[in-house]
């Protein structure tokens, strides 16, 4: 079911005008946005929102929820947001921008025909792109919480996070489109994780609701073999790491507005699915690409490979930095696709960005096409602060219906200092370029936690070449079945540790599954091996 | 005798649990989009957007967009020469209503659609949104483009159609 569920959110999602960070554009380019003299946007909540919610577990406290929710926008940008409480339960145009998770006739009605979204957001607009009333609707067919802080844990228990589905879809209320930046709030899945936002979706909201002066932008064109190339995904990268990107128009053109000043690095990468997962489908095909909007319905330019521009672009305040690019059309061999993490023995491969806490490390899973002929030297992470661990890299396959499909596993190491954040990946051969924009979300763990539920990140997967300071509150778990101390359990010493419990082999042949000292290797200890090579040795 | 069942236990224990969660390191067939949208499709077809056509719905809260589309080829379940899809969202005088999250489709648009009979009306609507509408990109000879990008002929969306019926 939850599978099911994370399909249609899926479908729902990416039916929108799916992008970069993005703003909704009607005739003329002009983006919807609320009028300076329209603000604050009054929501009212709906009365039923609260304990007994049938769609809402009974542990949870939505209203609180929706208030860390409608604090995000406006702490990043002019935007002003006001709720109190009202008693109309239905989405649809009356003057009045609500907020409900009423379960309703008319509510299930317009699911139905949005393809079953978690969220759906309704927007009223003039001529003039202005919007006069926005409506936040939570599924009534799918079950929110407030207490679950982990996407693992959400997608085991089929519920959807409210502060993050809210977050999301208030981004929509005040004129957002989806990002193409995985990191970002407004990442077409974005609404399963994130309760906080990333540096795109800031970038977005201060575009239409200026905090003031001291901004810069970036702007250009995109062709591809001498023609404008339209729907091309432009990426710029701070000094510090983080993503912002947009997407180029029908003449080719960009602009990335609301940039501090500074260096960027600046690469172009055509729209074809940054990866095409969905946790435990790994081959399913479903990715970022199903624009509408300005994109809506045409053929996006993808015949065209990444391309970096070899110096960073200089931003100042006020000014447009130009960055241009003229590329020759390419076929794409490289391509990757799935994004996950992994264990000694498994993968998991989601559709949304991996979260790694600075000063941790995490086992990533990145598969697609052409990945078996990227060595450990083609694997980099934009910025500073996020690298891959020396001699970390494997090459995996999966059988995707029928079709073997190399999955690259490497460890990616978080300086204690980095900064938070979207960062990209960037996959390399002597041929081609290719990158997962935002896969990786940094969470700086001095940084105040999203929510008072929110917990510590899960301990890194451990490795012989680990850097990262050590975390000092929690104690290292026992490596039950590590014979080798590289971290990790392989099937070779579970296989070690079963011949020991069967007598077939000595002690010796790995002491490490003797976790209690008894010279014996028990029922209890080989499952501490199993879980510990499913689930990373130090879980 | 019994110590030998005790440790068969436990060998069939832990190759029971490797192969319950190894499949994500080596799973087949695990259905790829075209497949998990005709499984719940009650119409697959080939179809073109031939007229469309905003109103406000009956009670006058949302506006909706009514796109009549033509079948040309049909993959599965029933379906007449015409099929009439309901979306959220449209322009009806000065008023526009968008939706976050939706299908939309454009007069002329040649897609295949995934289907799904309305509950709520005599009228389909597109299965998951956008993504249950695979369009047809002209300047690749008539394939179709997934979500992930990747293209497929009709043929292929076809065969795949048809396999996951014979499911």
């Amino acid at each position: 079911m939850r599978r099911l569920a994370l399909v249609v959110l899926l479908c729902g999602a990416l039916a929108a005008e799916v992008s970069a960070y993005t703003l909704i554009l009607r005739s003329g380019n002009r983006p919807l946005h609320w009028k300076t003299s329209s603000l604050p946007i009054r929501f009212l909540v709906h009365e039923s929102t609260g304990p007994g919610l049938a769609n809402v577990t009974d542990d949870s406290d939505p209203q609180a929820a929706l208030a860390s929710a409608l604090a995000h926008w406006p702490a990043v940008s002019s935007m002003r947001f006001e709720s109190s409480t009202g008693t109309t339960a239905d989405g649809g145009r009356d003057s009045k921008s609500v907020i409900t998770f009423a379960d309703t006739e008319d509510n299930r009605d317009l699911f139905e025909m949005a393809g079953e979204p978690v969220g759906l957001t309704l927007f009223f607009f003039n001529g003039d792109a202005e919007i006069s009333e926005a409506d936040v609707l939570f599924n009534p067919g799918r079950q929110f919480t407030t207490t679950i802080d982990s996407f693992a844990e959400l997608d085991a228990a089929d519920m959807f996070d409210v502060e993050a589905v809210a977050t999301h879809e208030l981004g929509h209320a005040i004129g957002l489109d989806h990002s193409g930046v995985e990191s970002a709030a407004m990442w077409p899945l974005a609404s399963l994780v994130p309760r906080t936002l990333d540096p795109d979706d800031i970038a977005a909201a201060r575009v239409l609701y200026p905090t003031g002066a001291g901004l810069g932008r970036i702007a250009g064109t995109v062709r591809v073999g001498g023609d404008e190339a339209f729907g091309a995904h432009v990426v710029a990268v701070s000094e510090a790491g983080p993503v912002i990107s947009v997407l180029t128009t029908s003449d080719g053109a960009y602009t990335i507005e609301s940039l501090a000043p500074g260096n960027y690095r600046v690469y172009v990468e055509p729209l074809d699915g940054p990866h095409s997962s969905q946790p435990g489908d790994p081959c399913a095909e479903f990715g970022n690409l199903s624009p509408s909007g300005p994109w809506g319905g045409r053929e996006l330019t993808t015949d065209f490979g990444t391309a970096f521009l070899a110096q960073a672009v200089t931003v100042s305040a006020g000014a447009a930095a130009n960055a241009s690019f003229a590329l020759d059309a390419a076929e794409n061999t490289l391509n990757p696709v799935l994004l996950g993490t992994a264990t000694a023995t498994s993968l998991s491969v989601g559709a949304v960005p991996v979260e790694i806490a600075s000063g941790s490390t995490q086992r990533i899973a990145v598969g697609g096409r052409g990945l078996d002929e990227v060595d450990e030297a083609g694997i980099r992470i934009e910025g500073p602060g996020v690298s891959v661990v020396t001699g970390s890299r494997q090459l995996r396959n999966i059988n995707c219906n029928g079709n073997p499909t190399p999955v690259l596993v490497f460890s990616v190491t978080v300086a204690a200092d980095a900064a938070g954040g979207g960062r990209s990946i960037v996959f390399s051969t002597d041929k081609e370029t290719a990158a997962l924009s935002g896969a990786l979300r940094i969470r700086a763990v001095d940084a105040p936690s999203p929510t008072p539920t929110a917990t510590e990140p899960p301990l890194p997967t451990a490795t012989r070449t680990q850097t990262a300071t050590p975390r000092a509150t929690s104690a290292p778990a026992p490596c039950v079945g590590d014979c080798n101390g590289d971290g990790e359990i392989t099937i070779d010493e579970l296989v070690r540790g079963v011949g020991i419990a069967l007598g077939s082999s000595p002690l010796s042949a790995c002491a490490d599954f003797d976790l209690n000292g008894d010279s014996a290797v028990t029922v209890d200890e080989l499952v501490r091996g199993v879980n510990g090579a499913l689930a990373g040795c130090r879980s | 005798m019994k110590r030998q069942t005790k440790r068969m236990d436990v060998r069939q224990a832990l190759v029971g649990a490797l192969l319950v969660l190894l499949p994500g390191m080596a799973r087949g067939d695990a259905g790829a989009a075209v497949r998990e949208l005709a499984r719940e499709a009650d119409v697959v077809m080939l179809g073109e957007c031939v007229h469309e056509e905003a109103q406000w719905s009956a009670d006058g809260r949302v506006i909706v967009t009514r796109a009549t589309l033509r079948a040309k080829r049909l993959m599965k379940g029933t379906a007449g020469d015409e099929v009439v899809v309901q979306v959220l969202g449209g322009t009806v005088g000065d008023v526009s209503m968008g939706a976050s999250h939706g299908a939309t489709i454009a007069p002329g648009e040649e897609a295949v659609f995934f289907l799904r009979r309305s509950s709520r009306g005599s009228y389909h609507v597109v299965h998951g949104g956008n993504a249950g509408k695979l369009a047809l990109e002209p300047q690749k000879r008539g394939r179709v483009r997934t979500a992930s990008g990747a293209t497929l002929s009709l043929e292929e969306i076809a065969a795949a159609v048809e396999a996951e019926a014979r499911r």
